[in-house]
């Protein structure tokens, strides 16, 4: 499959964290030839089933990516212009100038974030970052046409193509988690041609952005026996401390208290079989990603997290490597199609008979 | 137009967060005959039905306010304090509080009061308790304590403390009074929830044993129409708040877009809110299980976590008059 | 008109021409005007200049011009990524995150921009001499090529257009519709135009222009900062430059005050005609008014700007009834020319 122009797809819609509708019906499109059933939660997540070809009652993997991307909405409008909260973590220091759409109840109209020139600052002003609320859109037009057609709480999203760098780069808005929900795509292509016992679930997450919202609600709902999260990772640039990964060196596993190790472990010997570097990314205690949501869903659930690194994070201009993006879904495949009826029983800390006899 | 003696008899009730009895018993005694079960729950919820069938839908607005904590006992008649919910140290100065037996205490600061030049930090306030001999009298370590105020009416504007969220206790009492008797499409859970300000932790745990279909929360929001703060576009008299998003909570497009619907319908005056800083038990239950979509009505309030908040009885109205639109009909979404 | 106008706008934003390097910017003016220009040159400076055809010799000598370069960066070292430096007056707010096109080949670049989850509350604006380049790949870059900002040209409404290097570009796309204009109806003048080099450094191009084309007067057209934004709280000043508020006029300039007879002239002239102008008294840096009224024995020279709003970000606004307002103004105030005027 063509990863690049699926990226180009995700990459380039509007959704950001709430109003995912339009990430929602591109993925169903690319899901729907690739699995056998599909439904949308009342929270709004997407879930694809592919059923495995193991007997009744099959145990289930949960594959999570989030489809938000982060945003604006619009809080007051002064005048002909508009001032903005952040939906998520917008960066507001690297979004001046910059072209946005303001999602209207009639349709989308173009803009740009704007700020007063250098003339206008005062020398205090001239050597900081605006803050967002210094910062506002502006739509050329006038004000009562602003009035008419733009309503507080209209969303507003970065309005950029996807940009093709070397080496088989590319950088663009909501690359995070835009790619892994690509890395899902590429797995369940891969697993058209494997046989897999086990019912593969995968979810495109609402809200992670803002508070892990949609990975929590479907992990309660759907209750799976193990679950992988999907998320972006630092690669290295100035002003980023270790760990970092660099761009096409694989997809980075995560190590921490936020993971079960016998599933690390055994994600691991999947990479080592098929000879695929897989580098160990330390997470000693948040991960901040959906993974903290669902591992502690219902009974606990045995949760993992595959990265993909990522430059510039959080603007637009977050910056991946296409190979990695293949590389994590022919993983995620292999390891699918590996799990049997005993893995489960694998997934443990310690063997249960001593933990009897302590207690005894 | 809403009832301002009940609003005054729940403004002026006591009940800090973790401590809603006496807030409880007073809205019991208003909604008994108006609902068709009714109970308390473990975390202290106030779950009242009305009708069966249809949607299950969960309307919350919080019993408890902001308070205090004795923390440590100080010379003779003084004694340290820490907060429960967000108090405005700001604010606080010459502010009086009450404790549940009714004792009184001023809340002072070190130093020269008359000319503070800085910000306090809690920890250089205190409660005097103006006596001479014992420490508080029967004031112990432990105790909670709230805010004390009157209320106070000019015209269309109410000022009192705990508007936040009696004001929302109110929207839910007088709505409940209007559906009484009428046949309800849905299955209505009215619910004065607990301990809203250190965490909505009570709707959370009535959200998680009523399982509902959707939730409505019921709260005060800020306004941006004082002088010098134009940060956000709800003020008051501007009619209801729809919430479009907080802090915590993004409403889900198809419950505001109801909301909207049926506000235009019923002909209520309201406004759109985009809240930075603050969330709303909404929050909660919208996390709750696999996750309850939930919209806010929110009451236009300035000087919110003050003891002057300020709302406006035609305000109060609209937000009655747009619930009770919404909980009449089938809730389309 | 506007067709016309919008499309040779949407040209001349998306050309690329870096200060020093305006090959490709120029190549595309030549294009557009070369029919109805001879004795075309291009300087040393690399200043397109030429005499308007059907001019009339021994008439008054008149030059009008544009810039036609915008602020950039160069291409300085190439290590990890490519570091780069300032070209032009730099708006560093406008760097952060930006895309890049690299040199003649146009290598596609992002700027990089640490992730606010490990840099929050970094905002002080870092020195112009820390931008560093993704390319993707190494080495992909030579020292010295100069990289545009990508802009993302779009039709805001049917007034209103965003796009980059506005600063320069709208002023150039109202001479190219003044020269089309005064190719259709000569005036009894001698007309030189010049699109100059180097505006945004300095000014220096038309230094040079100035001095080959030896006018007797010149008129400059350029870009003006609009200063009709949100205020902060208490700020009650009225803007002095508003999009779609008209010509703009520099009463004052850093190095100098311009011709007050031509100022007056054109003032009257938009007066006379019912075409809006506003008066711009901020203290304009390195304009090529300054430059040029100081050449040879001192040119009476007046600018003539249309307003831009974020004059130097990769994403400018202009309306396009300014710029064809520009054009009748300068059409008119050409019209009405005569070497009287200069004479008291």
């Amino acid at each position: 499959m063509d990863i690049k122009a699926h990226l180009k797809t995700l990459s380039e819609l509007h959704a950001p964290s709430g109003y995912e509708t339009a990430a929602r019906e591109a993925i169903l499109a690319a899901w729907q030839p690739l699995t056998d059933a599909q439904e949308i939660s009342r929270m709004g997540s997407l879930v694809a089933y592919k059923y495995g070809s193991g007997a009744q009652p099959r145990r289930k993997i949960m594959l999570c990516a989030h489809m938000d991307e982060i945003g604006m909405i619009v809080s007051h409008i002064e005048g002909a212009f508009l001032r903005v909260s952040e939906l998520g973590g917008i960066d507001s220091r690297a979004i001046v100038g910059k072209p946005v759409l303001v999602h209207t109840r009639d349709g989308a109209l173009q803009g740009v974030v704007g700020a007063r020139p250098l003339s206008m600052l005062s020398s205090d002003e001239r050597k900081r970052y605006p803050r967002l609320e210094e910062i506002y859109i502006d739509l050329g037009l006038p004000a009562e046409e602003v009035a008419r057609r733009v309503c507080v709480g209209d969303v507003v999203t970065m309005d950029l193509p996807l940009f093709e760098l070397q080496e088989r780069r590319v950088a663009g808005k909501a690359i995070d988690d835009r790619a892994c929900i690509a890395v899902v795509t590429a797995c369940l292509d891969a697993l058209q041609r494997l046989k897999h016992t086990w019912d593969v679930l995968a979810v495109a997450s609402v809200q992670e952005e803002v508070g892990l919202h949609g990975a929590r609600a479907e992990a309660h709902r759907l209750n799976p026996d193990i679950a992988i999260a999907l998320d972006v990772t630092f690669a290295p640039q100035p002003n980023v401390p270790s760990p970092t990964f660099e761009l096409g060196g694989g997809v980075p596993l995560a190590l921490g208290a936020n993971f079960h190790p016998a599933l690390f472990e055994a994600i691991k010997k999947t990479a080592e079989r098929l000879e695929m570097s897989l580098p160990i990314e330390p997470v000693p205690m948040a991960s901040s990603t959906d993974a903290w949501a669902i591992q502690i869903s219902r009974d606990g659930i045995p949760t993992a997290l595959l990265s993909i690194p990522t430059r510039n994070m959080h603007t637009t201009v977050e910056t991946v490597d296409l190979r990695d993006i293949e590389r994590g879904g022919r993983l995620l495949a292999e390891f699918i199609a590996a799990l049997d009826e005993q893995f489960l029983s694998q997934i443990v800390w310690d063997a249960p008979e001593r933990t009897e006899k302590k207690d005894g | 137009m809403a009832d301002k003696a009940l609003i005054q008899a729940l403004v002026e009730a006591w009940g800090p967060s973790g401590h809603e009895y006496m807030v409880r018993a007073l809205i019991e005694s208003y909604v008994r005959e108006l609902a068709d079960e009714l109970r308390v729950d473990n975390a202290g919820n106030l779950i009242c039905r009305m009708g069966g069938g249809g949607k299950k839908i969960m309307i919350a607005a919080h019993m408890d306010e902001i308070g205090l904590v004795i923390s440590a006992l100080d010379k003779p008649g003084f004694a340290r304090f820490t907060m429960t919910g967000g108090l405005i140290l700001l604010s606080l100065i010459g502010n009086r509080v009450r404790f549940a037996d009714g004792t009184i205490g001023t809340i002072g600061v070190e130093g020269n009061a008359l000319f503070p030049t800085e910000m306090p930090t809690i920890r250089q306030l205190f409660i005097d308790f103006s006596m001479n001999s014992e420490n508080g009298g029967t004031v112990r370590v432990g105790d909670h304590a709230a805010l004390t105020r009157e209320l106070a009416v000019r015209g269309d504007r109410l000022i009192a403390k705990s508007m936040d969220d009696r004001i929302g206790c109110a929207v839910a009492i007088e709505a409940m009074r209007a559906l009484k008797g009428k046949s309800l499409p849905n299955e209505l859970y009215f619910v004065f929830t607990t301990q809203e300000e250190v965490g909505s932790r009570g709707a959370r745990v009535a959200a998680n044993s009523i399982a509902p279909d959707y939730g409505i929360t019921l709260d005060v929001t800020a306004t941006g129409d004082t002088p010098k703060n134009n940060r956000m576009a709800v003020r008051l008299g501007g009619g209801a708040a729809i919430k479009v998003v907080d802090s915590g909570h993004i409403v889900p497009p198809a419950i505001k877009e109801l909301m909207i619907r049926r506000a235009e319908a019923a002909g209520v005056r309201y406004q759109l809110e985009v809240l930075s800083g603050g969330t709303t038990d909404a929050s909660a239950i919208q996390t709750a299980l696999s996750g309850i979509p939930s919209g806010v009505i929110s009451i236009p309030c300035r000087y919110v976590h003050t003891t002057s908040e300020t709302v406006d009885i035609n305000d109060v109205q609209a937000c009655i008059d747009l619930l009770v639109a919404l909980l009449e009909q089938p809730f389309e979404v | 008109m506007a067709e016309g106008l919008r499309e040779t706008l949407k040209k001349l934003s998306e050309a690329i021409g870096v200060s020093g390097e305006e090959r490709e910017v120029r190549q595309l003016l030549l294009e557009l005007t070369k029919d109805r220009l001879e004795d075309v040159v291009i300087d040393t400076m690399g200043n397109l200049t030429a005499r308007l055809k059907g001019s009339q010799a021994n008439a008054l000598r008149v030059m009008l011009s544009a810039p036609m370069d915008e602020i950039g960066l160069m291409i300085s070292g190439s290590e990890n990524f490519l570091s780069a430096l300032p070209v032009g007056h730099l708006d560093v707010r406008y760097v952060a995150a930006a895309r890049v096109l690299i040199g003649a080949q146009k290598l596609n670049g992002v700027v990089l921009f640490a992730p606010i989850h490990k840099t929050h509350g970094q905002n002080e604006l870092p020195e112009p001499k820390s931008i560093l380049i993704d390319t993707g790949g190494k080495n992909s870059a030579k020292v010295g090529e100069r990289a545009a900002f990508v802009g993302n040209y779009a039709e805001l409404s049917a007034d209103v257009v965003r796009g980059k290097a506005f600063q320069s570009r709208a002023a150039c796309a109202v001479l190219v519709g003044l020269i089309e204009a005064l190719a259709q109806a000569p005036l009894p003048l001698d007309i030189y135009v010049a699109f100059t080099a180097q505006a945004r450094i300095y000014g220096r191009g038309a230094t040079v222009a100035a001095n080959r084309l030896k006018p007797q007067v010149a008129f400059l057209l350029d870009g003006a900062e609009c200063d009709d934004l949100p205020r902060p709280e208490g700020d009650t000043q009225l803007p002095a430059v508003r999009l779609g508020g008209g010509t703009v006029l520099r009463a004052s300039e850093e190095m100098g005050i311009p011709d007050q007879r031509l100022l007056a002239y054109v003032r009257n002239i938009a007066e006379t005609h019912g075409l809006p102008y506003q008066i711009d008294i901020s203290e304009a840096r390195g304009t090529e008014n300054a430059n040029v009224s100081q050449t040879q024995a001192g040119v009476p020279s007046v600018s003539l700007s249309v307003p831009v709003r974020y004059m130097s970000s990769p994403n400018g606004l202009v309306s396009l009834t300014d710029l064809e307002n520009t054009q009748r103004l300068l059409h008119a105030a050409l019209a009405a020319l005569t070497p009287k005027l200069l004479e008291n």
